[in-house]
């Protein structure tokens, strides 16, 4: 009976959900610094679709369909897949660590990327490398190399400990952010093109960073997701799960490596875009509870939300310039969050 | 404890004495190398506003210059004071014999230690960074701002600056050519009704796209040149801007520069944008790279980048 009512309280949460991101797919299509009348925007979506598209008479400015199907569709989605990416690597990190501070940052992906960025930035700006710019590739390769490293300097005789995967993961990043300042220092006129990938934007990313994206946060996803009941046995502890049968070595490995891939795709097209991986997680189990297997695939859809509706306030609220969304989900999550804390305060609020 | 506490003190007095000693002596030290040459006594001491509104006296004829911007070194150079100056910042590279001068740091974070170690008898900062110039004016070194807002600013600060340091004919004169080019520019553009003027976009960089607002030199070249900038109403200087918004208000003409550094931009690839097909610039393949030191610097060059912007908005008006 029980579980009954729990199924029926998740259906109601994802449906819910659904709405919220249909909606704020709507709204984020809807509006921008150009308006572009809703029902013209229904018309061009609808023509792109096969058989039903011919049907429909093209009755719309050329710039008007640039707009909306070039630059305003594909950043929603991108906006949507990176927040989804950010937040499905935060409840992986936050489960394998058991620690509510773990974040998508947490063993040095964003630093690596920052690594990785600046140096494409500074010494390879004109390098295209399978049609898209240096940053991105080398962004990719520098957060999970990083991951990479850190994961191999935790282990020691086949075993990785959290505690000291943490630290070498804060040392590390520390050590990375200290020689991309050092970068910054000296790279003059550059300075601005590594704090603004820094800042995180979607201000320039089209269909292509999607094409580059999308294959990695597939993979990244369903690796995490066929683990989760897993992921939840280790919630007893690393002991407890090891004698109920669960290859703890291999679980850390596997749900890692899916959230460093999940981490690497989402920061090599957006930058360091911070706060989401941390707090969608968190309000993802107020709503549903600590149950990883809902908890995963609810933060993702939850996560992408969040980031789509903040990238269209960050498009349009000094339009015609732009906000970086990264200044953004700070100035809004910060706040939030620690309102939700302080609602929480006296309930049974746990991992 | 007592006879310790006594030491303590004592060393302390003569740290002190021998401090004061050294930081009093210091001051007469810079000034000393000035006394000797007086050339136009008449003209000095002067007492001028500078552009962020302060007064500056200068004693004397000024020997030993030092430069915090790179547009202050084009200027002193073009006025003919090269062999003054005694020390430039790490950005200065106009003219190409300015990298054998002594570097003595950025403008934001000069090192104020080497500028005292090179004399200087004048100092020519920005109006932002002062922080190093207030620090050197209590050592008894005159400081002037130049802080042109726009190109009559710029015209200004050669003025202000041939002032301080005793050309001041040579200046008017320059400024007077300079004059008479914008104004053979104006007088091409002039006919050009305001509703019928090309809309140009000019981009700074790239990722994200930053854009030339209004308060900017480009945007008075742009105006000046006879086009529209389609960044003025953006509110803020070099803002970043939206792509929906640049497709929408269709610019005629694209100028980018590189910020600094080769961004791999070219011409092809802003043409083969995603959602750039339906823009003007694009369609009739009118989009063009200037040097950005041309038009984003205050220096005399900002007239060669007018004339560049009038050649590339109406090739059809500018034959030289």
């Amino acid at each position: 009976m029980a579980d009954n009512f729990r199924k029926s309280k998740d259906h109601k949460v994802y449906s819910l959900v659904t709405i919220g991101i249909v909606m704020g797919l709507i709204i984020s299509l809807g509006i921008g610094s150009v308006y572009v009348p809703p029902k013209e925007i229904a018309k061009m979506l609808l023509s792109k679709i096969p058989l039903l598209g011919s049907k429909i008479t093209n009755d719309w400015s050329s710039t008007n369909e640039a707009i909306v199907l070039q630059l305003r569709l594909p950043r929603v989605i991108l906006a949507f897949l990176v927040g989804a990416q950010l937040s499905a690597a935060g409840v992986i990190y936050q489960g394998v660590f058991r620690n509510p501070m773990a974040d998508p940052y947490i063993i040095g992906a964003s630093a690596g990327a920052s690594l990785g960025a600046a140096l494409g930035i500074l010494f390879f700006p004109t390098t295209k490398i399978f049609g898209i710019g240096s940053t991105p590739v080398f962004a990719f390769i520098g957060s999970a190399g990083t991951v990479f490293l850190v994961y191999s300097l935790a282990s020691i005789g086949g075993r990785t400990y959290s505690s000291t995967l943490l630290l070498s993961g804060v040392a590390v990043s520390s050590f990375l952010s200290a020689i991309v300042s050092f970068f910054m220092y000296f790279s003059d006129g550059k300075l601005h093109h590594i704090y603004f990938w820094l800042v995180g934007s979607f201000a320039s990313q089209g269909w292509n960073e999607i094409y580059i994206n999308f294959p990695y946060a597939i993979i990244g996803f369903l690796m995490a997701y066929w683990n989760l009941r897993y992921l939840n046995i280790l919630q007893l502890g690393e002991e407890t799960a090891f004698f109920t049968g669960v290859d703890t070595e291999r679980l850390k490995k596997v749900t890692l490596s899916a959230a460093a891939l999940l981490t690497a795709s989402a920061v090599a097209v957006s930058g360091v875009i911070g706060f989401v991986g941390l707090i969608i997680p968190h309000i993802t189990r107020m709503i549903i509870g600590p149950d990883h297997r809902q908890l995963f695939p609810l933060s993702t859809l939850i996560g992408g939300l969040y980031l789509m509706m903040a990238d269209t306030v960050s498009r349009v609220i000094i339009a015609p310039t732009e906000l970086p969304v990264g200044v953004l989900t700070a100035l809004f999550g910060g706040p939030f969050f620690i309102y939700l804390l302080f609602q929480k305060k006296n309930k049974d609020y746990r991992l | 404890m007592y006879s310790k506490t006594k030491a303590i003190c004592l060393i302390l007095i003569i740290f002190l004495t021998v401090v004061f000693t050294i930081g009093c002596n210091k001051a007469p030290e810079i000034t000393e190398s000035k006394e000797k040459n007086n050339v136009s006594e008449s003209y000095f001491p002067l007492t001028l506003t500078d552009q962020i509104g302060r007064e500056v006296t200068i004693e004397t004829q000024p020997e030993r210059i030092i430069s915090l911007s790179p547009a202050n070194t084009e200027i002193l150079y073009a006025l003919g004071l090269e062999d003054k100056i005694v020390g430039v910042t790490d950005y200065c590279d106009y003219p190409e014999a300015v990298t054998t001068k002594e570097k003595i740091g950025g403008y934001e974070d000069p090192n104020i230690e080497k500028i005292i170690s090179l004399k200087p008898d004048l100092i020519f900062s920005t109006g932002i960074y002062l922080k190093p110039v207030e620090e050197l004016e209590k050592l008894g070194v005159p400081s002037v701002a130049i802080e042109p807002g726009d190109i009559d600013e710029m015209l200004d600060s050669i003025e202000l600056i041939g002032k301080a340091t005793g050309r001041y004919e040579e200046a008017r004169a320059m400024v007077g050519d300079l004059r008479e080019r914008i104004k053979k520019i104006e007088d091409m553009v002039a006919d050009i009704p305001s509703d019928n003027r090309p809309k140009v976009l000019y981009e700074l960089w790239h990722t994200p796209i930053f854009v030339a607002g209004p308060g900017t030199y480009v945007d008075d070249i742009i105006q000046r040149a006879g086009g529209e900038n389609i960044a003025k109403d953006s509110g803020k200087e070099y803002p970043e801007y939206s792509q929906e918004m640049i497709v929408a208000k269709n610019p005629d003409i694209i100028v980018f520069s590189y910020h600094g550094t080769d961004g791999g931009e070219t011409v092809e690839s802003i043409m083969k944008r995603p959602g750039w097909d339906s823009i003007n610039a694009v369609k009739n393949k009118r989009v063009y790279y200037i040097d950005e030191n041309l038009v984003q610097r205050a220096t005399p060059r900002l007239i060669d980048g007018l004339e560049e912007f009038v050649k590339i908005i109406h090739p059809d008006l500018f034959k030289d």
